[in-house]
């Protein structure tokens, strides 16, 4: 069939309704779905953020009411931790109101996404975990009556989570970067 | 009509809902092509119009108003289809309940169409940028309007083209 003739069945589209769908119920569906995740998200951080000012907080005035100066690494941390919370919710922001010209510059966007969540979720052994066992071994040992058994909770906890962020990784990131990269591939 | 040159740049909430009711209104056809030449069945229409919705409204914040509106979506919109069309194998929609699927497609008009259904078979066997041009070369966008959509050179879009429609001729041949 010659591509004026598919061109003629495709203008069919535009002479008459051959189509319709529910605006209004996609609309309500969309907005409200993503207006609540929105929320959600942007609760989490906050909540996150000033939990870890508020540890950060009592861990200082802890340390230096009761002379327990490890306390004041810990508060170090936990400012640490609420610092990057906050500069991973501005990247995030930031990354929303970006707008990508075209679909290859969107894949690239994605990939680039992608490799970055990437590369963070493989080193949160050494920014979050690591910091946070060594401050629970640290911690109990200068208790004033060491309890082992949750240190060890503690770190056997850490590392479930530790191997989950991997598994994530494996499973869900790769593939999907191998994928837009695929997607690359095609449009070059 | 176009809003062209409206920017969405630290819109309200409630600004930012009306319009994109009157985009999903004004450009709903654009949608329904690109969902329709993205997946086969009914129930994955309706999934797929749902995920071009939702990267629509995601997207909205980031809308410069530099290109035209219509351009835009369809850029937002093929791209959501791109990366959807990847994950289309995973989709086992043939056993869900009509009952549980949010149903957005009303009209069973589309489905009457012989020849329109057939060419979009068609256009569904081709690769997710054939795809792509073959959506856009129909709806009448020039080369430098697809080559600013995609994202590739004008030439290329030429020389792809030419391949998509003797793809296009022979599988109307074999048919």
């Amino acid at each position: 069939m010659e591509f004026e003739k598919m061109q003629k069945i495709w203008d069919q589209q535009n002479e008459r309704t051959v189509y319709a769908f529910d605006e209004e119920q996609l609309f309500n569906k969309v907005v409200k779905k993503q207006s609540s995740i929105s929320k959600m998200v942007g609760c989490f951080e906050w909540t996150a953020i000033l939990t870890f000012i508020g540890l950060a907080g009592f861990s200082f005035i802890e340390g230096i009411n009761k002379a327990e100066y490890y306390q004041l690494p810990l508060s170090l941390l936990f400012i640490g931790l609420a610092v990057y919370m906050f500069r991973d919710r501005h990247q995030r922001l930031a990354l929303l109101n970006s707008d990508t010209k075209t679909v290859k510059a969107s894949v690239e966007h994605a990939i680039t996404t992608l490799s970055y969540q990437i590369r963070r979720q493989k080193n949160i052994k050494w920014w979050f975990f690591i910091p946070l066992s060594l401050v629970a071994i640290y911690q109990n040992y200068f208790a004033e009556t060491p309890m082992l058994w949750k240190t060890l909770l503690a770190l056997t906890l850490m590392a479930g989570l530790y191997w989950l962020t991997q598994r994530e990784i494996r499973c869900k990131f790769l593939p999907k970067r191998k994928e837009l990269e695929s997607i690359r591939e095609l449009i070059d | 009509m176009e809003i062209a040159g409206e920017s969405a740049i630290k819109m309200q909430e409630n600004q930012r809902r009306m319009l994109f009711k009157q985009w999903l209104t004004e450009h709903k056809g654009l949608l329904f092509k690109v969902a329709r030449s993205f997946s086969r069945e009914p129930s994955d229409h309706d999934d797929l119009l749902q995920e071009i919705s939702i990267q629509l409204w995601n997207a909205m914040p980031g809308f410069r108003g530099e290109a035209k509106v219509s351009t835009w979506i369809y850029k937002v919109a093929l791209f959501a289809a791109i990366t959807w069309s990847r994950k289309e194998t995973k989709h086992t929609s043939t056993t869900q309940s009509l009952d549980d699927a949010d149903v957005f497609l009303t009209s069973s008009e589309a489905s009457k169409n012989d020849s329109l259904n057939w060419l979009y078979a068609q256009i569904r066997q081709l690769n997710e940028i054939d795809r792509s041009l073959t959506l856009l070369m129909l709806d009448g966008y020039s080369y430098e309007e697809m080559s600013q959509i995609l994202g590739i050179s004008q030439s290329n879009v030429g020389v792809k083209i030419s391949r998509v429609k003797l793809k296009l001729a022979s599988l109307s041949e074999e048919k």
